[in-house]
Parts: structure tokens; sequence; C-alpha cells
């Protein structure tokens, strides 16, 4: 009895462990905030063709780190500086933009906080991306250079960390009052949190990022082929498919 | 000792060779990557050594504090039956059975969206403040603060002492007690100058135990306190912050620090804690 159930459990072990091979494995490493789109995007392409799309989400820079030391994933979808910033390492073959991020301040339905001035009020608890670890935090802390109360709105900030999904949630258990996020991801948080736009004069266009120089006001997401897998078929399929969607992204609050 | 018995010792020290070939060659692969320059590189930035500093103190302040409370908890629920213990010493178990990130949710949602737990974390500072008459911008105790830190591990940490604690009281025969009570030392005393001396073995065993376990801790500090550089950032929050930036090398040295000062302290605790270990 018990080898007929050893037998079994690796009966099952090894038919999870056996993928389909008539069919392609396509892996995508995606930024964790281009999430919704990817999803849809995956779906779509579903119906049309028998590949399976693997999508590994995470922060964009470990991607890239992970691309790096593995060697492994086909596709990289990431925000600014990480895609351009592969390529020039040759990590990455060629790649194209799929949309530009805006940020936005997101905070809850019945907050008193209406206008991006609004977060200088003295006491209010507002989370923003790592200054010296994200792109977004770069973003916010050059807006609060220029902004009138740059200062007293700084002083306020209670938090600084990675991941927007994660900054939409502490506003709405509030552990914040108003986090500052990717609009496209705020969009996804649409039925709990209502946005506030920054205004774009405070931000300026070019200002040093994370790894190089960056248009800080065209913050661009871009999907790229591995230097690995330039040459597979599969993959510039759903390449192509991904570039020829762009109206996926536009529909989630990312700008053309 | 005859043939046939080595030939089985031998068969059976086989897992055993392998296992800790797989433990060596694991710290070995990270231990390579390293080179001096990366070495002087990360220990030449002060943010290490802040967060060096922070994990060690809010690791053993909260060691300390599981200890505080494990003792009492540990005895209680050896010596003594009383209603719903048995419920008791299982509501123990959950902190250890418990995935850590949820432990850091639960904590989290806590102090965020209760009144009780907000006010620990934000109006308890305010009040102390009006009550002296000073002005706070202080965001708080817990939530993206050194608080929540100690917090989360203590809440992981403290269900271990107990139950090694427990364990240790358990062996302990309660004769003894019973009778330096005939001789009529009072139930302090007995508990003072009999049972905790001779349950000091198990003690110490129990502060190793928590310590270890809570060292590493990430995910729900890191749920509950972010990562920020000089504020929340601990050992494992510096690994994770080199890494997420593609430095690899800073990450693995920071590692193989946390490995090297987890066995020399636990050394000297077991060197302590004698043979009991």
């Amino acid at each position: 009895m018990k080898t007929k159930l050893f037998l079994l459990l690796l009966l099952l072990f090894l038919t999870a462990c056996s993928s389909k091979k008539n069919n392609d494995n396509i892996i995508v490493l995606s930024g964790a905030s281009m999430r919704a789109p990817m999803e849809e995007i995956k779906k779509m392409y579903g119906k049309i063709s028998d590949d399976n799309i693997l999508i590994n989400y995470g922060g964009s820079g470990e991607l890239c780190a992970q691309i790096k030391l593995s060697g492994e994933g086909d596709l990289f979808v990431a925000h600014d500086p990480f895609v351009p910033w592969a390529a020039e390492q040759g990590l990455i073959d060629k790649w194209t933009t799929l949309g530009y991020l805006d940020t936005v301040v997101v905070v809850p339905k019945n907050s008193n906080i209406n206008s991006f001035d609004d977060l200088a009020k003295p006491g209010i608890r507002l989370g923003i991306g790592d200054t010296t670890y994200s792109t977004s935090g770069h973003v916010v802390k050059n807006a609060l250079k220029n902004a009138p109360f740059g200062n007293e709105i700084m002083s306020n900030v209670v938090a600084q960390s990675k991941g927007h999904q994660t900054r939409c949630n502490y506003v709405i258990n509030g552990a914040l009052d108003a986090g500052i996020v990717w609009k496209a991801v705020a969009k996804t948080f649409d039925d709990k949190l209502k946005t506030i736009p920054i205004p774009k004069k405070y931000i300026d266009s070019i200002t040093s990022a994370t790894y190089q120089e960056s248009d800080l006001k065209n913050i661009k997401v871009a999907v790229g082929i591995t230097e690995k897998s330039k040459n597979n078929p599969a993959v510039n399929k759903f390449y192509d498919f991904i570039a020829s969607n762009k109206n996926i992204f536009t529909s989630f609050g990312y700008r053309q | 000792m005859n043939n046939y018995t080595k030939k089985f010792d031998l068969i059976l020290a086989i897992p055993l060779l392998l296992y800790i070939a797989v433990i060596i060659g694991l710290i070995l692969s990270a231990v390579v990557k390293i080179t001096p320059e990366t070495i002087l590189s990360v220990f030449n930035n002060s943010a290490i050594w802040n967060s060096a500093v922070r994990s060690f103190v809010t690791s053993i302040i909260s060691s300390l504090l599981a200890i505080l409370v494990a003792v009492p908890a540990g005895y209680i629920l050896s010596r003594k039956r009383f209603f719903m213990s048995d419920f008791f010493d299982s509501v123990i178990d959950l902190p250890i059975v418990m995935p850590p990130l949820v432990i850091g949710l639960c904590i989290l949602l806590f102090f965020s969206s209760t009144d009780i737990g907000r006010f620990l974390d934000r109006g308890l500072v305010q009040w102390i403040a009006e009550l002296t008459g000073q002005k706070t911008n202080s965001s708080g105790l817990f939530i993206f603060n050194v608080g929540g830190i100690i917090a989360v591990q203590f809440v992981v940490g403290c269900a271990f002492a107990v139950r090694v604690i427990k364990s240790g009281f358990d062996e302990l025969n309660s004769q003894f007690e019973d009778v330096a009570m005939t001789l009529g030392a009072t139930p302090l005393k007995t508990f003072l100058k009999v049972s905790l001396p001779n349950t000091m073995p198990a003690v110490i065993a129990a502060a190793v135990i928590t310590w270890a376990r809570i060292f590493g801790l990430f995910g729900p500090i890191q749920l509950l306190c972010g990562t920020m550089r000089f504020k929340t950032e601990i050992l494992p929050t510096t690994i994770y912050l080199e890494y997420s930036i593609g430095n690899l090398n800073g990450a693995l040295v920071v590692g193989v620090f946390m490995i090297l000062t987890s066995i020399i302290t636990l050394t000297i605790f077991k060197k302590i804690g004698g043979k009991t270990l």
C-alpha cells in the first residue's frame, strides 16, 4: 500500500515537472507596476496562441539583476531607466516604448486632501517611493524641490518604500493618509482611492535617476527582447503582439 | 565494535555528510564571489554600520523582552492546570506555525486600523507631549518606525521562548519545590532559589533560539516598517536593498557578515549554556 502511494506521488511529481513539449514557454520578467495591463495582454494572447506565457513580477531593478545573473527570461518589461540600461549592458537586444507613466497622489475616498498643496498640512502621513532606490522616488524628490510648499510636504513623509501596490494598500488600511504612486497603479485601486494629479510644471525634464540621465517628465515603460532570445520566433511573435497593443496600456492609465 | 555495526554506522552517516556538504557548499558559493574591494566598499558605507547596530540592538531587546514574558508564562503553563490552560497552551503555538508574513500583516492592521492600535502607534506620543507641554512631529512608534521592528520580533520570537522554557520546567521534578516549601520557603523564594536556577540552561537555550529566529527575520518587518535607510533598515533590509538595485556583491558581503556574526554569537552562548545546548 505504501509503495503504491509512493509511486503515485512520484508519478504526480513527474507530471508536474514535465511541461507540454509541443508548446513554447515564453518567460516574461515584468515590473510589478505593469501587472494589470500585462495580465490583460496575456489573456488576449491566449486566445490566438497556444504558447505558455509565464510572467514573473518583481521590482524592475531586481529583475535586471536576475537577467544578468541567471541569463534566463525572454522578454523584459520595465519602466525607466531599466530597459535602456539593460540594453546598454548588452542584456537586451531591441526594445520599444509601450507608454509613459505619470505620478499621482492617492488618498482615501473620504479624505479632506483635495490638492497637491494640501499635502503640506501639518500632521499628514505621506508615503513616497524610496528617493535613492526607486524611479518614482526620484520624480517626487524633484517635484518637491520645485513645489512652493516642497519642504513642508517633505517633512510630512513618514515612509519611503518600494512597490506602488504596497503603498496603495498602506493608504487603504490607514497606515498612511496619502501616497504618491504611478497613475497606472492608482487606476487599479479606483474603487477604494481617489487620485490627485501632481502639477506637471513642478517636474523637471531631465535629471539624474537611478542609473543614468532620465526624462522625469516622461518616464517610459518599455518591452525588450533579451539577447539570448532575439532569434526565437515564438518570442518575437509575442513581442510584436505586445508592441501592437499599446492601447491596452493606454486603457490602464499610461500616457502615449 | 565489530565490522558489522561499523558498516551500518557508515551507511547512516551518509545523509549527515550529504547535508553538511550542502550547507557548506551553499555558504562557499556566496563566499567565493566576494572580493576584498567589495568588502571595503560595503563597510566604508555608514549605512551598513547603522543597520548592523539597529539589527543587534532590536534583536537583543526583543529577545530580553521575550525571556521576561516567557519565564513566568512557561512556569504557569508547566506547573498549573486551570480553566482553558490547554487552550492557552495551543495559542502559544500559533506564532510558531503562522506564516511570518501573516503575522506582519496582522500587526500592521492592528496598528493602522484599530482604535487601540492607532492610539499606541500615534496617540500615545501626542498625549505624552501634550501632558509635558512639548510639541512633537513624531510619526508614531510602530508603523514605519523602530518600535515596529521590536514588536514583530517579539511576537514571533516569544512563542519559541515560552516553548523551550516550559519544557525546562516540565523536566524539573516538582518535588524539589514541594520540599523547599515544606521547609518554610515562600512561593517567591522557592521560585527564585529552586525553580529558576535549575531551569537556567533552558532559559539560556530559549534566549539563543529566540535570538537566532528573529535576527534574520525580514518579511513581516518589511511589511510593517518599510525599508528606509538610517531609519528602519536592519541587516536583512540592507541585503534586500542592495540586491534590488542589482548590487549582488554588496548583498553577499552583508549576507556572509550575518552568517559569521550568528556563528560567533551562538558559539559564545553555547559556552555559557554548557552541555545543555
